[in-house]
């Protein structure tokens, strides 16, 4: 079930992400909604759901994007990888940890397309894009990362919560 | 079995990687652009409709939001003004309407003077059929003057005040009215049967009078209480029996009493007084 609802959610997730999203931003950041829809999913999904998620996501997001089809995944695919790992040797994965992992995938999202910009063409100032891209972006993850949290969990019960009951 | 599975995950992402990497090659050397453009069909899609919502709800600037809400409480309020207005506009008018025909009736009778009142009351005892005017004595009303309007003869006064009089109808059992038909002229007494629907009697009509339905009936001005050739009524039906020595007809009046507003008080007409020559004989 989570397979299917990646490509919807994913997609709307991205479609948000650069139109409205993209009205709200503090100088030049504004919220990743894609990137924290998959790193949060993956927190209790499956790996290879999680994977699906961040190659989703990632080439939804570039799709809307200038960057070249690929860009957003690598560092998605890189975080679901630690997320995956991580919540499999820990008992139970909390809330600052899962806050800490969007915020470091932001950093190597951020990180990433900008090394990709800068190999395609764009000029990039690294001072100016920590000051005006990475910390307003930075802050909105904080602000956001509780409220997608909750909904993706709530989504996540109700459609495991059902594979489990197929499954008894 | 730990170990296997960590170095497929591990695999696989080297996989995913290097494919990200080639797709990355692709798509910046612009190879991938038409996969791209159909990909990207629906996305854009749904982008253009979040978009176009967004600019119009940017558009709608709340300050004239504010300005439509009070200009929509003051139009309001003009409305309920007006709707007053309008109302108390067509009582105007219908008031109008009446005095028009009242001032019409009055400019065709040229030997009499009128005083137009407006009727403030009416009696509502079962026995008395009356009504009350805002003109009295100081109006140079007085007991005994007829009143009509123009449609016919409405009664007379009875009793007066200063500012007020009660006015007899002639619908009221106690009334008695010389009346002649219109047509055969033949004369009888028109008798008020105190009833709402102002139907009254003709009586003592000879019996060799021919009686028409539909037939005006109006004053003689036999008796002196009433000037001659007003209107009393129309004939609704009629009797007559071989063994009765008189007709009676049954005479509606013109006039529906009970949406009476205005009348006319005939204020030349002087009832003679005839009791001097009765008492004689």
């Amino acid at each position: 079930m989570g397979y299917y609802l990646a490509i919807p959610i994913l997609g709307i997730a991205a479609a948000l992400q650069s139109s409205l999203l993209a009205q709200v931003r503090i100088i030049s950041g504004q919220p990743d909604l894609v990137l924290l829809l998959v790193l949060l999913w993956a927190v209790h999904a499956s790996p290879a759901e999680g994977y699906f998620w961040a190659v989703v996501g990632g080439l939804a997001q570039d799709l809307l994007s200038v960057l070249p089809l690929g860009s957003s995944v690598i560092a998605l695919l890189i975080m679901v990888y630690l997320i995956t790992n991580l919540s499999r040797q820990l008992y139970s994965v909390g809330l600052m940890l899962i806050t800490g992992f969007v915020l470091l995938g932001t950093i190597i999202q951020i990180v990433i397309t900008q090394i990709i910009m800068a190999w395609i063409g764009y000029g990039i100032v690294i001072g100016d894009i920590v000051q005006f891209v990475l910390a307003p972006t930075l802050v909105y993850q904080l602000i956001l990362v509780l409220p997608v949290y909750g909904v993706v969990r709530f989504i996540q019960r109700r459609i495991y919560r059902r594979r489990l009951d197929l499954i008894r | 079995m730990r170990r296997r599975w960590r170095s497929n995950t591990v695999f696989l992402l080297l996989i995913s990687l290097l494919f990200c990497g080639g797709l990355i090659v692709l798509s910046a050397s612009g190879l991938l652009r038409p996969v791209e453009g159909i990909a990207a069909a629906p996305l854009n899609f749904i982008t253009g409709i979040i978009n176009r919502v967004t600019l119009e709800i940017n558009q709608i600037d709340t300050r004239d939001i504010d300005a439509l809400r009070e200009r929509v409480y003051e139009l309001e309020e003009q409305l309920a003004l007006l709707q007053a207005e309008n109302i108390l506009l067509r009582e105007i008018e219908s008031d109008y309407d009446r005095l028009a025909s009242l001032l019409e009736y009055t400019s065709q009778v040229r030997n009499q003077e009128f005083v137009t009142a407006e009727v403030i009351g009416v009696d509502q005892r079962s026995t008395v059929r009356s009504i009350i005017i805002n003109r009295g004595t100081r109006s140079g009303l007085a007991i005994g003057m007829p009143v009509a309007t123009n449609l016919g003869l409405v009664g007379r006064i009875i009793e007066v005040t200063a500012n007020a009089a009660r006015v007899q109808l002639i619908s009221d059992q106690n009334s008695a009215i010389s009346a002649r038909l219109q047509t055969s002229r033949a004369e009888g007494s028109v008798r008020g049967r105190g009833l709402v629907t102002g139907t009254l009697d003709m009586e003592f009509i000879p019996i060799d009078a021919e009686i028409v339905e539909g037939d005006l009936v109006v004053t003689t001005g036999q008796g002196g209480n009433f000037p001659p050739d007003l209107t009393v009524g129309q004939v609704t039906s009629f009797r007559d029996f071989e063994f009765e020595l008189y007709q009676t007809a049954q005479v509606r009046s013109l006039i529906d009493f009970t949406t009476l507003e205005f009348v006319l008080v005939i204020t030349n007409f002087e009832p003679a007084d005839i009791s001097v020559f009765e008492e004689e004989e």
